[in-house]
């Protein structure tokens, strides 16, 4: 996946969102523990992921915390996308090292470095998929 | 591909499954009834909440004969777990979403969901939730 591209998808989604510092969202959603900041990061990657494909998909995603009771987002999450008119689960890993066969693609994103890492290798994943699709 | 299953069999399963997680835990004579009665007082400790949708992901997979990979989300709200669980269960073998369905509310504007997600606060939930996710995992399987 270009990283100019990823980049370019990136400040485009930004732009959709009215964020004008990605760092200090996707920072401040885990050290300041502010769920909310989370949520919006966790979007901005999914728009940024379906701009790269120009197309809309289905999404499930997950703002993990360390600490369930008081639900404090800990910078890492958890994103499933499907198709919308396949139901082909995008975010299929089959791992024949550990022999994990997983649903959900899980990042650490606590920097808009992390961000711009996420976005990359989510939509090479979702390529990924998508490629094996077209060869069955 | 045929599901069979009867509410029987889903409670013998769920039983079956709730034994293998007890040897799994080295956990004795813990019946599910007194987990439950336990889960209903500390379910904001992540420990009880977290045992549930393994008890009933494995359910669903004895009864389908074959393990699925599956993600659960514990939904929450700002003032804490809500008690509803959110599953997404996709087939290993054909990356077929299984929970993923289509949905009209007025026959015009259809609506997608990839989930399927129940309220657990007691044994009859356990076995309604599992009922919910098989039923959608036969039509799923039916389609395909």
């Amino acid at each position: 996946m270009d990283r100019e591209k990823v980049l370019q998808a990136l400040r485009e989604a930004q732009a959709e969102y009215d964020i004008k510092d990605l760092d200090r969202l996707v920072r401040e959603a885990w050290e300041e523990g502010d769920v909310l900041y989370a949520e919006i990061a966790v979007e901005l990657i999914e728009r940024a992921v379906e701009i790269l494909f120009n197309q809309h998909f289905l999404w499930v995603h997950i703002v993990e915390s360390e600490d369930c009771e008081e639900w404090i987002p800990d910078g890492w999450y958890s994103f499933v996308a499907v198709h919308p008119e396949t139901g082909q689960c995008l975010t299929f890993l089959n791992d024949p090292v550990c022999r994990c066969k997983s649903a959900r693609f899980r990042a650490r994103i606590r920097s808009a470095e992390d961000a711009v890492d996420a976005v990359m290798r989510l939509a090479e994943l979702i390529e990924q998929n998508l490629k094996s699709r077209a060869v069955e | 591909m045929q599901l069979t299953y009867t509410e029987e069999q889903i409670k013998q399963a769920i039983e079956e499954v709730w034994q293998e997680l007890l040897q799994e835990t080295d956990a004795e004579n813990y019946s599910l009834e007194e987990y439950l009665e336990d889960y209903r007082k500390y379910w904001d400790d992540p420990c009880f909440p977290n045992d549930i949708p393994e008890l009933i992901m494995r359910t669903v997979e004895k009864i389908v004969g074959r393990p699925l990979s599956w993600y659960c989300e514990l939904v929450r709200d700002p003032a804490g777990f809500t008690g509803e669980y959110s599953f997404v269960v996709v087939d290993p073998k054909t990356q077929k979403c299984l929970t993923y369905r289509e949905y009209t509310f007025d026959g015009v504007n259809v609506h997608r969901f990839i989930n399927v997600a129940g309220t657990v606060v007691n044994y009859e939930d356990i076995v309604r939730l599992v009922t919910k996710l098989l039923d959608q995992i036969q039509s799923a399987l039916a389609d395909a």
